[in-house]
C-alpha cells in the first residue's frame, strides 16, 4: 500500500471540504519558529513520517512559543523516529477540543468491500478502543456499487452513542471521506482523532491514507514514485528499480533495500526467486551471520534482460561483500535466462566479489552450464549449483569465499 | 553500428566485426528465429515492429552465443534509468 504524508492527506481532505486544522510544512528549524509565529501560538510540532505511534514516540509535540518550536523541530528534523528519518514537519494550530472519535474506511479483503469503522475513542488505536471497549466500535460494510449511504453513516455514529444535531453533523463530512477514499482507490483513510471543536466544527487533526498499489498508476497527482508498502520514502535504487518493474510485465521483480548504512559487517545483496525459497535462503545467510543488504525476487518467468537489471541494481549497492542468488529446488521458470540474465550483468560490472548461485528446476542444468562457462575469466570466485545442493550449504560457501583473501567488497 | 529495437532495449550490431565472424552463431541460438545471416552479418529475419513488441524475448541467447562462439559484433543494449551503464 503507498503511503501519503499526513501533510499530503490533509491536502485531500481539504480539497474535498472536510476541514483540517490551519498548518505549514517546514523543512528546518527556523521555518518552524516562523510557522509558529504566523500561526500563533500555541502550535503542534508534528513529525511527517510513516509510523504508528508516532506521538508516543516523541514525533507530536505541543510548542508555546515560536522559541520552543524552532528547538523542538531542531531535535526532531534528521533524526530517526522509530526507523524513520523525519525530513519535515506540519506545524499546527491547536484547537480547543470537546470530543474527539476515529473515523476509517477501509478495504476488509474477506468482505471484498470498503467498511465504514467509527470508534467513539478517538486519540486511540481502534484495535485499542475495541479490545477496551467494543460497544464504541462501529463497523459498517459499504456497497460496492452503491458507495457509502447517508444512513450509513448515522446508523455508525448512532451505535457509538451520538444523536440529534451531532448525529446529523457528521453526515457531510464522512459522506465526503467516502468519495476521497473512492476516488483516489485507498486501501485505508483514517481520521484519528476527527475532533468536535468547542464551536462545535469537525475538525480532522490526524489522517493516514493508503493508496491500492495497483491503482497508483491512475494517481500521477498523488505524486506516488514507487507503489509498495515501504516502512520509509524509496531509496534511489529501490526508485530505479520500481521503474524497471513498472515498464516491463514479464514476470515479477521487487527490490527492497534493507541496509543503506553497510561500513561495518558482512553484507550480502540478496537475489532471490519465489518467495518461499528466497525467506529459506535469507535464513541461512543469517544462520552464518551475513547481513543481507536487501530483498529481491524475480520470479513468474521473467525475461533474461529483467534479471540482468536486478543482479545490476543489486550489485550497485556499496559495501556489499558478496552476491548471493538462490531459488526454488522445483522452479518451472526457465533457468538459461536466470543464468544469461546474471552473466550479462557479472561480465558488465566485471564482478570483483564472491558469488553464490543456486538454481534448481526447469533447464538446471543448460542454466548451470551458462553460468560456468559464461563467467570463465571474470576475477570474483563465482560458483554455481544446482537443486541436489541445499540452500545451507551455498550459505556456507558464500561465508567462506567472502573470508578468503581473493573475496572483496564493492565500494 | 546497427540497432534493433527490442521492448526494452535494442539490439547492436557492429556490422565489420560480424563480418569477420565465421560461425555466426547468434542466429542459430534465436529461439524465436528472429535473426538470419544474409550479406555476412545477422539481420531481421521477423517484422522490425513484431521484434519490438514482444517476439524477442530478450533472452540473451544471441549476445552469449557470439560472446562465447562468435566475434563478440551482437549485444543487447539494456538501458537502467538512473544506473550509470
Amino acid at each position: 500500500m503507498a503511503r501519503l504524508f499526513e501533510y499530503e492527506g490533509k491536502a485531500l481532505l481539504k480539497q474535498h471540504g472536510i476541514r483540517v486544522p490551519r498548518s505549514v510544512l517546514v523543512r528546518s528549524p527556523r521555518e518552524a519558529a516562523e510557522a509558529a509565529a504566523d500561526l500563533g501560538t500555541p502550535v503542534m510540532v508534528k513529525a511527517q513520517a510513516w509510523i504508528s505511534g508516532r506521538g508516543k514516540a516523541g514525533g507530536i509535540r505541543g510548542a508555546d512559543s515560536p522559541a520552543e518550536a524552532e528547538k523542538i523541530a531542531a531535535s526532531l528534523l534528521d533524526a530517526p523516529l522509530k526507523e524513520f528519518y523525519v525530513r519535515e514537519l506540519l506545524i499546527e494550530e491547536c484547537l480547543d477540543i470537546q470530543r474527539e472519535f476515529y473515523v476509517g474506511i477501509a478495504v476488509d479483503d474477506s468482505l471484498r468491500a470498503a467498511v465504514l469503522i467509527v470508534s467513539s475513542g478517538g486519540g486511540m488505536s481502534v484495535e485499542e478502543a475495541a479490545h477496551h471497549n467494543p460497544a464504541s466500535v462501529a463497523r459498517v460494510p459499504i456497497h460496492v456499487g452503491l458507495g457509502l449511504q447517508p444512513y450509513q453513516v448515522r446508523a455508525a455514529f448512532r451505535q457509538v452513542g451520538v444523536t440529534g444535531s451531532e448525529l446529523l453533523a457528521w453526515v457531510g463530512p464522512v459522506m465526503a471521506l467516502g468519495r476521497l477514499a473512492r476516488e483516489y482507490e485507498c486501501r485505508t483513510v483514517e481520521i484519528n482523532p476527527w475532533a468536535v471543536t468547542s464551536g462545535g466544527d469537525c475538525m480532522a487533526l490526524d489522517c493516514r491514507i493508503s493508496v491500492d498499489d495497483y491503482a497508483v498508476y491512475r494517481h500521477p497527482e498523488l505524486g506516488i514514485e514507487v507503489a509498495r508498502d515501504l516502512p520509509r520514502p524509496p531509496t534511489f535504487l529501490e526508485k530505479v528499480a520500481y521503474r524497471v518493474e513498472e515498464r516491463d510485465y514479464r514476470g515479477t521483480f521487487y527490490f527492497m533495500q534493507l541496509e543503506t548504512d553497510t561500513r561495518d559487517g558482512r553484507f550480502i545483496g540478496f537475489h532471490g526467486s519465489g518467495g518461499g525459497g528466497a525467506m529459506m535462503a535469507m535464513d541461512a545467510l543469517l544462520r552464518r551471520n551475513l547481513t543481507v543488504a536487501d530483498f529481491c525476487d524475480t520470479s513468474g518467468n521473467p525475461a533474461a534482460s529483467k534479471v540482468y537489471r536486478a543482479a545490476r541494481i543489486i550489485l550497485s549497492q556499496p559495501g556489499i561483500s558478496g552476491y548471493f542468488y538462490s531459488g526454488s529446488g522445483v522452479a518451472s521458470q526457465e533457468q538459461t535466462h536466470t543464468a544469461r540474465g546474471l552473466v550479462k550483468a557479472f561480465r558488465e560490472v566485471g564482478l570483483a566479489i564472491p558469488a553464490v548461485v543456486r538454481l534448481g528446476g526447469n533447464m538446471e542444468e543448460e542454466a548451470l552450464a551458462i553460468l560456468r562457462r559464461g563467467t570463465a575469466g571474470l576475477p570474483a570466485p563465482i560458483e554455481a549449483y544446482g537443486s541436489e545442493v541445499d540452500v545451507d550449504f551455498c550459505a556456507e560457501r558464500m561465508e567462506r569465499l567472502i573470508e578468503e583473501p581473493a573475496g572483496g567488497s564493492l565500494r | 553500428m546497427r540497432a534493433i529495437a527490442t521492448m526494452t532495449g535494442e539490439i547492436l550490431i557492429d556490422e565489420e566485426r560480424c563480418a569477420a565472424c565465421a560461425p555466426r552463431p547468434c542466429a542459430d541460438a534465436c529461439p524465436e528465429d528472429i535473426l538470419k545471416i544474409a550479406g555476412g552479418t545477422p539481420v531481421l529475419a521477423r517484422s522490425a515492429e513484431s521484434v519490438r513488441r514482444g517476439l524477442c524475448r530478450e533472452c540473451l541467447a544471441c549476445e552469449l552465443a557470439c560472446l562465447l562462439e562468435g566475434a563478440g559484433g551482437l549485444q543487447l543494449e539494456l538501458p537502467i534509468e538512473g544506473l550509470a551503464p
